[in-house]
């Protein structure tokens, strides 16, 4: 049970063990109301932006576990260096981790296909769909809806991809995330002039594309 | 030139028409998730926010690591060492001597006695 409020969750204790906060005292009972706080914090800023998170990866590496693999990494380091972060603040330094991360992995990545390559070896992406992908539409649409959303999406998700990584992560934080030019450009570690630059292709290749599907 | 103002606020209500469908659809494709990705993902949050053990540096742990070991190996050297001319008498064995009483399980009669055994011992061994 927890020396603070009751609540039995775990984390307190190990905050407790962590710091070395002295629950019984007055003092420790704020530090301890702190970590609190900031452990809800961080929960309602996480679960709100995971989804996107794991989205952006998966356009990214267009591999569903490479995404969650670097959604984990991101969600770690960000706890784990960032967790006294204002709420205002958690936004752009998880996308700068996020961000760091996918490009780690696409590195990776290059060099891996490089040697399959040389090695001549078969493309480990034709592993067999999950059966669980294959089960009804959770959210209940018509097969209608879902031929007429889905086709859109699909065209969206395949154009999305098709452009170049930067474009696509600048592309994603600026219309999705919400980011300005500063933060996109904190968060991909470039310049803001290559942000807007980025933005404008991305849009101007995308709005090529897709036109036919937003009419 | 208010023509190509014009043009400029039409283009401008098309990329946020263009925009806002994105946008739309890309919110739309994270409510279908499959149940499967969900459930790893708040997994992986719980996992995140879980207290972490205190973690030792690297760099303190070789030092320490490094000390233990020096430690030893100097005591192992120190006992072990017989450079010629040295000897050992008894006032050199005597924390030995502690050691071995203080691990082994003789009575403690024993060893209130033992000035009397090793005198013992001596004559013994002198045909006395």
């Amino acid at each position: 049970m927890s020396a603070i409020d009751g609540t039995g969750e775990p984390w307190l204790d190990g905050q407790h063990q962590m710091h070395g906060y002295n629950y019984s005292s007055e003092a420790g009972n704020q530090a301890g109301g702190k970590a609190l706080e900031q452990n809800r914090t961080l929960d309602t800023f996480l679960s709100g932006v995971e989804k996107r998170a794991y989205r952006m990866a998966q356009l990214a590496t267009n591999n569903p576990d490479e995404a969650l693999d670097i959604v984990q990494d991101a969600m770690l380091k960000l706890v784990e260096k960032y967790s006294h972060k204002g709420e205002d603040e958690l936004g752009p330094l998880f996308h700068c981790i996020l961000q760091s991360r996918i490009k780690d992995w696409y590195r990776r990545n290059l060099v891996r296909n490089r040697l399959r390559s040389w090695l001549g070896s078969a493309d480990p992406n034709e592993d067999e769909e999950d059966a669980l992908q294959q089960v009804a539409d959770p959210a209940g649409r018509t097969p209608e809806e879902i031929v007429m959303v889905d086709g859109s999406m699909e065209a969206l998700e395949v154009a999305l991809k098709a452009l170049p990584l930067r474009q696509q992560q600048v592309f994603l934080l600026r219309a999705w995330e919400g980011l300005d030019v500063r933060q996109t450009a904190a968060a991909m570690k470039c310049a803001e002039g290559s942000v807007k630059t980025h933005y404008s292709r991305a849009l101007k290749a995308l709005r090529l594309k897709l036109g036919e599907h937003w009419q | 030139m208010s023509d190509f103002r014009e043009q400029i606020q039409t283009e401008n209500a098309a990329d946020e028409k263009f925009l806002a469908g994105v946008k739309q659809r890309l919110d739309y494709s994270c409510d279908v998730l499959d149940v499967r990705t969900v459930s790893r993902l708040k997994n992986i949050r719980h996992t995140a926010l879980e207290p972490k053990p205190k973690r030792f540096s690297p760099l303190w742990l070789s030092f320490g690591g490094m000390v233990t070991a020096t430690f030893l190996v100097f005591s192992l050297n120190l006992s072990s060492l017989q450079l010629p001319g040295w000897t050992t008498n008894g006032e050199d064995a005597a924390p030995l001597e502690d050691i071995e009483i203080l691990t082994t399980t003789e009575s403690l009669d024993f060893y209130e006695e033992y000035e009397f055994y090793q005198w013992l011992a001596e004559n013994d061994s002198s045909g006395l």
